[in-house]
């Protein structure tokens, strides 16, 4: 694979972490415009333990989901009672003073006899622990998609269990959630400190492979995309989101065709799929007739079966 | 002033609720005693609403308190009244309109709130035989076995009434409110409904029940209350309240009036 494509991909994958940590909090009913600071998170907490306390990168982004994980679900705590818009400003409000953080933040620290360490605007630089640790950037890539591969079985798991099915009736309809016993709260709450969890993991990786990370790596653009990816791809299953970063990045970006006029023509994508599929290509109508229609060709092979298996499904 | 007695299932002890100079519930006692149907009656704007959103928690009482079997359940949030065993319909259908109608049922199913979120999280919903087994009895009451794997959105609104009442009886409620659950209904399928609400009863959970259909609601109730004005102005049986000067006055009479 040529080095552009290796970097390609390994930005899409990158990529995902922030939109699955969106889908996430929109699957539950929330709309936030603040997933960058979370990525961010796990950027600065996740170099600073590998770059200036020499950890291995594994505990790095276990580290970095943790801290995230629990920041997400402090603010979760203060912004559950938040509506639609208001939590959606909410969002961004707090992603913006994050992101100041990185900008006032400045402290460096000797290794090897230079100075390293995040250094205000000027950024985060010499997150070398791929070079010293001789990983290659095709290496670096499998090492990507195994941790979004653990994040999407998580997906996956997710939304055949209760909890999901759980996350889906607060998004439905709060108010019947709670009459059937379901407290909206706390899956809100459980909701943003995952997504924040699993948006920091992609920002551990995000610093890692670019070496050196500043503010604006973790501005309002990244967050505002992470949303409109799970909105083209839809809201019905995790592949939604992944599709959309797949549009967005695979299509528009690395192709170049659009060179010069991408964001014009992903501005007018989303917009029209707005309008024709609210609820992105894969929406819930979509997955529900996809799911039937594969459950009706294992319901035809079971029949025949049936007296061997004697499945009650 | 009444008091809450212990044998009650549930009671109202001066009860008020406004909002802003309106008071939606003035001062309103009332208890509801165990077994069959309790009617709740009332015209257009007298509270019925209120009160059964009082009762589950989406507005606390002004003033006032409410009890359920021996416990104060004032102003508690909504989903700690229902895990207490208090289940309710909707008046303006609030079913889970993107999922199927087998996993509305489902999720709303007892255990699932007595669960922790990580063993709900590896609870894999394929895997549970009985409690899925359950959920399909509970269609074949309501008679949406046929359309389980449909999306609630697709229903039209008689089977979106029949499944809140599924979703309700998947709880396995001591208390059941049922808020219009004929409203908007055929004749036929008012029929259906009542007959529905009368086994409903038979096999376990005391039903307090929101309708206008008078007809329905005598043929259903042992035992009815009537509101107006957020008050209290009459209870008793069906005969008691049918005959009762000021419920023809306030309700029924205007009822006759326009019709």
């Amino acid at each position: 694979m040529t080095d552009y494509g290796i970097s390609v991909l390994s930005l899409i994958c990158m990529e995902s972490f922030v939109a699955l940590s969106t889908y996430l909090l929109l699957i539950t009913g929330q709309v936030s415009f603040g997933q960058q600071a979370y990525f961010g998170i796990g950027a600065y907490v996740g170099s600073s333990l590998t770059a200036l306390a020499g950890f291995d990168l594994t505990f790095a982004i276990l580290a970095g989901a943790l801290v995230a994980g629990v920041v997400a679900a402090g603010v979760g705590a203060l912004t559950f009672r938040l509506g639609g818009l208001y939590f959606a400003i909410a969002t961004l409000a707090f992603a913006e003073l994050i992101r100041l953080v990185w900008v006032n933040i400045n402290y460096q620290v000797e290794v090897d006899g230079f100075m390293v360490g995040p250094k205000g605007s000027e950024g985060f630089r010499d997150i070398r622990y791929l070079l010293d640790n001789d990983i290659s950037s095709n290496q670096y890539l499998w090492i990507i998609v195994l941790w979004l591969a653990l994040v999407i079985a998580f997906f996956i798991v997710l939304e055949r269990s209760r909890l999901g099915l759980a996350i889906r009736m607060v998004e439905n309809d709060e108010t019947a959630a709670a009459s059937v016993g379901i407290s909206p709260t706390r899956h809100k709450i459980m909701a943003a400190a995952m997504a924040g969890a699993i948006a920091a993991i992609g920002g551990v990786l995000f610093a890692h492979f670019m070496t050196f990370i500043d503010p604006r790596n973790f501005g309002v653009m990244l967050g505002v995309h992470s949303l409109a990816y799970a909105m083209i791809g839809g809201m019905g299953t995790f592949i939604g989101p992944l599709i959309g970063v797949g549009i967005d990045i695979g299509l528009l970006e690395s192709l170049r065709i659009f060179s010069g006029y991408r964001m014009i023509v992903f501005g007018s994508l989303v917009a029209a799929i707005l309008i024709f599929r609210p609820r992105g290509l894969l929406d819930e109508k979509t997955v529900h007739r996809i799911s039937m229609r594969v459950r009706q060709a294992l319901g035809n092979n079971r029949k025949s079966t049936r007296a061997v298996t004697d499945d009650p499904g | 002033m009444t008091r809450a007695e212990p044998q009650d299932m549930l009671s109202a002890v001066a009860v008020t609720k406004a909002f802003g100079a309106h008071l939606a519930l003035d001062n309103l006692s009332l208890a509801v005693t165990k077994g069959g149907v309790i009617g709740l009656i009332g015209p257009n704007g007298s509270g019925k609403t209120t009160l059964f959103n009082a009762i589950t928690g989406i507005h606390s009482p002004t003033s006032g308190s409410l009890h359920f079997a021996g416990r104060d359940i004032t102003g508690r949030a909504s989903e700690r009244i229902a895990q207490l065993g208090i289940a309710r319909t909707f008046q303006n259908l609030k079913v889970f309109r993107r999922l199927t109608v087998f996993d509305n049922v489902l999720g709303a199913q007892n255990s699932a709130s007595d669960m922790t979120m990580w063993q709900m999280l590896f609870s894999v919903r394929r895997n549970e035989t009985p409690r899925r087994d359950r959920v399909e009895h509970i269609l074949e009451r309501v008679g949406l076995t046929d359309r389980r794997h449909a999306l609630a959105q697709d229903l039209p609104l008689g089977e979106q009434r029949r499944l809140e009442l599924a979703r309700a009886l998947a709880r396995e409620p001591e208390l059941l409110l049922l808020d219009e659950p004929a409203g908007g209904m055929t004749p036929q399928e008012t029929d259906t409904m009542a007959e529905l609400i009368h086994d409903v009863a038979e096999a376990g959970p005391t039903v307090f029940l929101i309708e206008h259909k008078m007809g329905m609601v005598m043929r259903l109730c042992r035992h009815i209350v009537v509101l107006n004005f957020g008050r209290k102005i009459a209870e008793g049986t069906p005969k008691q309240v049918q005959s009762d000067a000021a419920v023809r006055e306030a309700y029924l009479g205007s009822v006759a009036r326009h019709a």
